[in-house]
């Protein structure tokens, strides 16, 4: 991560939370790409997986069409805090080693601090 | 600097199409109450959330959106969401802003210009 790229203590905050998994809607799309957006602007920025938006972590292999784990690696590089729900992960068996690198699998206990200290919260998928 | 006029109290994105569910209605129907108490609103249609802006619909939701729309709420609509619905403005109703770059706008009126957001 470039130190442009490190999260700002006198920048806002935004939360973003994710709902419902990859190809079924534009949920993840909309999340993602309001996520990186936000990024460059120099907002801090942390996205949540929630329920079955855990999947999008489990996107790892290229795709010759839109890619949220794609998507969602550039974000962990761009800086953004990623964040998947443990109990939803564990419920789908989706463990470190069959998601990308740079998500942090916790409990919602992380989404509430993210809640809390954010200037804004969205949720996308439900 | 943001400017005054452009701050809302109350920013509703909507991303559901008005005949998905009652979500949109509903949702339409708070920010109608809200603005009923004195509250700005604001509206941002993305994803399939630019259906409602379609002229001539015959629903609860469309009914709520006019009537935000007679009241001079801000109405922002995705251009990217509106072509891949094969629309152009011709079939929209009157008052709305196509914007192209959807995200950094989206982005700009959350976290600069309103107050509180809803998701719907």
């Amino acid at each position: 991560m470039n130190n442009r790229d490190k999260p700002s203590q006198d920048a806002k905050t935004l939360t973003i939370i994710l709902t419902r998994g990859p190809y079924v809607s534009e949920a993840a799309d909309m999340a993602i790409n309001t996520a990186l957006r936000a990024r460059r602007k120099g907002y801090n920025v942390n996205l949540f997986m929630y329920l079955d938006g855990a999947w999008v972590g489990h996107i790892k292999e290229e795709k010759d069409y839109n890619n949220p784990g794609e998507w969602l690696r550039w974000a962990v590089r761009k800086g953004v805090n990623v964040g998947a729900c443990e109990r939803c992960s564990d419920a789908r068996d989706l463990n470190a080693d069959n998601v990308n690198e740079g998500i942090d699998i916790c409990g919602s206990y992380r989404l509430m601090e993210w809640v809390k200290e954010s200037h804004k919260v969205l949720t996308f998928g439900g | 600097m943001t400017d005054l006029k452009d701050t809302s109290d109350l920013g509703l994105i909507i991303t559901k199409a008005p005949a998905e569910s009652g979500a949109v209605a509903n949702a339409l129907q708070m920010a109608r109450g809200a603005q009923f108490s004195g509250n700005r609103i604001a509206l941002f249609l993305i994803s399939d959330g630019v259906w409602l802006a379609k002229a001539g619909q015959k629903n609860r939701a469309f009914n709520e959106f006019c009537e935000l729309l007679n009241k001079g709420v801000r109405v922002t609509l995705s251009q990217e969401h509106l072509e891949a619905a094969g629309m152009g403005r011709g079939e929209l109703v009157d008052g709305v802003d196509i914007v192209k770059k959807v995200y950094d706008e989206m982005v700009d009126q959350v976290m600069e210009q309103w107050n509180r957001v809803v998701v719907v």
